[in-house]
């Protein structure tokens, strides 16, 4: 091509080939990365209070009280990993007064740009589970939740 | 030093590396390197990456960052984990 635009293939809108397994090797990605991709995307969207739910979320509760153990950034988010493609389940909570299905379709969008654009997977589906609506009284005998984002 | 050794400081000197990860290992006298395999005809590497950037743009830089060190054999890269931000 005479064109002299920069050769450089544009890797930012092109999924990478995961799996790519030619003379070059094979990139395999664990599916715990793509669950803290999803996790992360999912809690920046305002109006999420939080990850899991029912059995998930006390089992969280549970783990933040063994010490050095940490958030479980993954609780609430359960994923599907093949080659090229990903599809991701999410149960989450809701801020009491945030419109759930505007607020659904917002989280999709952010998990399936942030997961697509970090990982280089496909992502077929985002199933969003809500589970539980916050309420601000909730909050009254308790410390209140620290959120990492806003 | 083995060629693991200097595949293990070679894969620690780039940015995104948090660590390596030990689903596999070489087996040396006296230490183990984890994250790093290598045979003669391929070499593998497991790492664990810091987030932000997009991962198969970091997986090419690794994987250009082990040839450097090992010729030209097929590099199989694992993204194990990534460290919590």
């Amino acid at each position: 091509m005479a064109q002299t635009t920069s050769t450089k293939p544009d890797t930012a809108n092109v999924p990478a080939r995961l799996a790519d397994d030619t003379a070059q090797g094979k990139t395999t990605i664990a599916s715990s990365v793509v669950q803290k991709v999803a996790g992360i995307a999912a809690r920046e969207i305002s109006g999420v209070h939080a990850l899991g739910g029912g059995v998930s979320r006390a089992f969280g509760a549970l783990r933040e009280r063994i010490p050095g153990a940490g958030t479980s950034t993954t609780s609430g988010v359960s994923v599907e990993v093949g080659e090229k493609q990903a599809a991701i389940d999410l149960d989450i909570v809701v801020e009491y007064g945030a419109g759930i299905v505007d607020l659904a379709r917002a989280v999709r969008r952010n998990v399936i740009t942030a997961v697509e654009r970090i990982t280089g997977l496909e992502v077929i589906e985002v199933n969003i589970a809500v589970n539980d609506i916050h309420l601000p009284e909730d909050d009254e005998d308790q410390e209140p939740a620290q959120s990492r984002v806003e | 030093m083995d060629q693991s050794e200097l595949l293990e400081a070679a894969l620690l000197a780039h940015p995104s590396v948090a660590r390596l990860d030990g689903r596999f290992a070489s087996y040396l006298p006296g230490r183990r390197v984890d994250g790093v395999r290598t045979d003669d005809r391929r070499v593998g590497v497991a790492v664990v990456l810091h987030p932000g950037r997009p991962i198969p743009e970091v997986v090419d830089e690794l994987r250009a960052t082990v040839i450097a060190v090992t010729g030209n054999r097929p590099v199989d890269v694992v993204v194990a984990d990534l460290e919590d931000p």
